[in-house]
């Protein structure tokens, strides 16, 4: 066990909470979901490679990189909202087993189409600047990692804007706190499921898009970010968007750390220990509150 | 109505024998290795979605993670025969006992967790157990898997060639075929029913929830671990790759195409997944060119969607509705 | 002796009482009603009694044996049944099966007897059938027996929920307002077969809106208001009770 110096320790934590951006983004994603229509969706982590493979195609066509971001989330997005009409609204009142094997089976299906898209073969995508990686305190950083806080801090704000200054965000938050007394009030379930679907599509495009110039953008990314975003959620409690962000962070960090001090055969290990443990913690609150009159109080 | 008509409601032991009939005469009019061998991975896979069916369907319990308790039975088996030359029947029996002792352990946790977050748990325990698989070299041979599996035999005949191995799985098939509709037509699976009718009202009538529920979720994990073992003793050869999230997934995607608290869907449902990719590998790179056996994932999931946006109880009470099967029953 | 006894009863949710210190007893083979106005707090008292809900306060007694702690299962094999206001069928079965759940507590056989069909399973299959006919014939609905749950007429889905919990065999049966959305006739079936109930040794405690009713099954009736007992006695008794008859106005105790 050699010797860390605080430059160590540093760059474990920052490139921690640069991940832990990503898997925020992504949680925040499944939260609204999960608030505004009950639904668990799985299939969250591939918005996150197509998100990443559009932009790379894009980019491919000779479009300059950011605008490449931008057509990459819209196409994202749209593709979000088309699995809703799909997949989601028809089925609304379904169990929440039916549920959650339809979102598996979109996730297992949307992969199934990108390998058959774009291969099996890695892509890159280039840092959005150029530069030598910076360092602070002796940690050493690629700058990718600033963008990457960067934009998610952004797009939290725009999020933050969204649903508490508009009033369509306004409407997203009424239908997921009471859905039925947002739909006495005049807002639609199922244009705000739609929304909701649009958002997170949207937020894990983002995420695909930002974190693809330092990892190899494949087909099946999807998965394991979509798993751990999850997790990052349910630390936070699956419903609280602010939990989803210490959740994330505190994902990416735990993982980073662990990878770095520990094993890094066990990294993607932690996120699903971690899980555990905090569904275990939660449970006698849990069963509480979710299962409501049926426990003995 | 008097017991015995109660009684000859049941279609069950006809249909057992039926199966007998076909599954019995199968290699004898079917020479292919290849089809013998997937009718071999159709027997296994029943055993597991049988098991998958009880849960969900019956006890009412998702799991995501089911193919974890699979890969326990594969690997006690491997490593009991590989690495201590035990006697294979015993690893099986083995396996039997870790696989229920941890399901029991971890069904005491889990079961005070409800719909999404069981979900999730059954997830993350079901990946954890894969990474451990690839983690633990010295026990299990990591990744790269552990070669050398003795293959099964008792007395002095050795199940060696495909048509042998055949017979034994289907056997186990039909034996736990029968074990699952007895238990279904019981008490116990009238218990089920009703917890999952009303837990409310189960608990009127002094049924513990939890207690069944763990049952259900003990006799799932052992098929599952029997259906593991089988696998190694065939294959000779055990790897963590079988085990990961995706076949957790597949084995859910047999369960749903069958029906999920259907025992003959179990059946059905994973000879109709199989033989589909089966079928698919064939044709679709006729259709599609460069199409490889991983073009097939698009197809499980749109299946996968469309029958359960369209047929949410599965294909067989789907299938059957919809040719308007007059007495047909939910209760298979 | 008292079959049921409540000790200072008290449940509250977060900062609704629902129950406040309500003491009463239920005599041993006599029908008792409880009544009262709407929220007045009788079905949480079933709840608490039947062991779904804990109390904040306070004790249950089962013939002298104190509940507190026990889960409602366990106090289903001591001997109380219940039906639910919205009878609570299981849908997903027929008449039949729905009554032979009710043997539940009164039957052994496990997974094991039944996975291996041991001829123990088999004789308590057979009885268990026979049981449960017999408790459809007490509520006639024998004709029934193999109709789905889910396609009962309400009348006859609340005879099944009886017929369920008679299967248990308790000795204290706690029926809600089983009267509710009956007509003429079926209350009258009803009155006969509750008394049938009493007939066969079983502790009858029921809460019922329909006055007529209850003044002509009751021996005797408690009344609760906002979660505390203000009355009881017999039938005539508690009719003349100024309290009563206030809380029913909705008027303020003078």
């Amino acid at each position: 066990m050699h010797n860390y110096g605080i430059g160590d320790y540093l760059q474990l934590i920052l490139s921690g909470i640069s991940t832990g951006s990503i898997y925020v983004l992504i949680a925040l994603g499944i939260v609204m979901i999960y608030n505004v229509t009950g639904v668990i969706n799985l299939a969250q982590g591939e918005y996150t490679m197509l998100g990443a493979m559009f932009a790379v195609t894009y980019y491919s066509w000779r479009v300059p990189l950011l605008l490449a971001f931008l057509a990459s989330v819209l196409t994202v997005t749209l593709i979000g909202m088309l699995i809703e009409r799909l997949t989601v609204n028809p089925v609304r009142s379904a169990s929440a087993v039916t549920l959650i094997i339809i979102t598996v089976g979109v996730s297992i299906t949307i992969r199934g189409i990108a390998l058959l898209v774009w291969g099996s073969t890695p892509y890159f995508l280039p840092e959005f600047t150029g530069g030598a990686p910076f360092s602070i305190l002796g940690a050493v950083m690629s700058r990718q990692r600033l963008w990457i806080v960067g934009t998610a801090g952004l797009v939290l704000l725009l999020l933050y804007y969204l649903l508490d200054r508009t009033l369509l965000g306004k409407a997203l938050r009424a239908c997921a706190i009471n859905r039925q007394a947002a739909s006495l009030m005049g807002v639609g379930p199922a244009q705000m499921s739609l929304l909701a679907f649009a958002l997170s599509a949207a937020l894990g495009a983002v995420a695909g898009i930002v974190i693809a110039p330092l990892t190899l953008v494949t087909y099946d990314m999807g998965l394991m970010l979509g798993l751990k975003g999850f997790v990052a959620a349910v630390i936070g409690g699956l419903t609280s968007a602010p939990g989803a962000v210490v959740g994330g962070l505190l994902l990416g960090v735990l993982e980073s750390l662990s990878a770095g001090l520990i094993s890094s055969g066990l990294k993607d290990a932690i996120a699903f220990l971690v899980l555990l443990v905090v569904i275990l913690a939660l449970s006698k609150k849990v069963v509480g509150r979710l299962k409501g009159r049926r426990m003995t109080k | 109505m008097n017991m015995q008509q109660f009684w000859r409601r049941r279609p069950n032991a006809s249909a057992l024998m039926l199966l007998a009939i076909v599954v019995g005469s199968l290699p004898l009019w079917v020479k292919s290795s290849y089809l013998i061998s997937t009718g071999i991975f159709v027997g296994i896979s029943a055993i597991l979605t049988l098991g998958l069916c009880l849960l969900m369907g019956y006890a009412g319990q998702i799991s995501l993670g089911h193919a974890a308790f699979y890969g326990i039975g594969a690997y006690t088996s491997a490593i009991l025969t590989v690495r201590s030359g035990l006697n294979p029947w015993l690893a099986i029996l083995i396996g039997i006992i870790v696989t229920a002792s941890a399901a029991y352990l971890i069904g005491l946790f889990i079961f005070r967790l409800s719909g999404h977050y069981l979900a999730v748990a059954t997830l993350g325990l079901g990946i954890i157990v894969y990474l451990a698989f690839g983690e633990f070299r010295e026990l299990t041979g990591g990744p790269t898997g552990l070669p050398g599996v003795p293959r099964l035999a008792v007395g002095g005949f050795v199940f060696d060639g495909d048509v042998e191995y055949f017979y034994l799985v289907w056997s186990v098939v039909i034996v736990f075929l029968v074990l699952s509709l007895n238990v279904v037509n019981s008490r116990v699976g009238r218990a089920l029913r009703a917890i999952h009718g009303s837990e409310a009202a189960a608990d009127s009538v002094g049924i513990d929830s939890s207690r069944h529920k763990l049952q259900m979720l003990v006799m799932s994990v052992v098929f599952a671990s029997v259906a593991g073992s089988l696998y190694v003793h065939y294959m000779r050869f055990v790897s963590p790759q079988p085990f990961d999230f995706t076949a957790s997934v597949r084995l859910v995607v047999m369960a749903a195409v069958g029906g999920l608290a259907s025992v003959w869907g179990a059946l059905f449902g994973a000879a109709a997944v199989i033989l589909l990719t089966v079928v698919l590998r064939e044709f679709l790179p006729l259709v599609v060119r460069d199409a490889s056996g991983e073009h097939t994932v698009i197809v499980y999931g749109i299946i996968l969607v469309v029958i359960m946006v369209l047929m949410p109880e599965g294909l067989t009470v789907g299938l059957l509705k919809s040719i308007r099967w007059p007495s047909f029953k939910l209760k298979t | 002796m008292a079959i049921l006894q409540v000790e200072n009863l008290t449940k509250t949710f977060g900062g609704v009482v629902a129950l406040d210190d309500v003491s009463f007893e239920v005599a041993d083979h006599r029908i008792t009603a409880l009544i009262g106005p709407n929220g007045a707090g009788k079905t949480t008292l079933f709840n608490v009694v039947a062991g779904t809900y804990r109390p904040t306060r306070g004790a249950v007694r089962l013939a002298g044996q104190n509940l507190n702690g026990l889960q409602a299962p366990d106090r289903v094999r001591l001997g109380i049944g219940r039906t639910f206001q919205n009878a609570l069928l299981f849908d997903n079965m027929t008449v039949i099966e729905n009554v032979m759940v009710g043997r539940h507590p009164r039957s052994r056989c496990g997974i094991l007897s039944s996975a291996f069909q041991l001829p123990s399973k088999r004789r308590e299959e057979e009885s268990i059938f026979l049981e449960a006919m017999r408790y459809l014939n007490l509520v006639g609905l024998a004709m029934d027996s193999n109709e789905l749950a889910a396609g009962l007429p309400f009348g006859q889905r609340r005879l099944v929920a009886v017929a369920r919990a008679l299967a248990t065999e308790p000795r204290l049966l706690l029926l809600d307002e089983p009267a509710a959305g009956l007509n003429t006739m079926e209350k009258m079936d009803l009155v006969v077969l509750i008394r049938r109930i009493q007939e066969m040794g079983i502790t009858v405690l029921l809460v019922e809106h329909d006055m007529a009713l209850v003044m002509q099954l009751a021996e005797w009736i408690i009344v609760l208001d906002h979660g505390r007992k203000i009355a009881e006695g017999t039938a005539e008794q508690v009719g003349k009770d100024r309290k009563v008859v206030a809380a029913y106005l909705g008027q303020e105790e003078p």
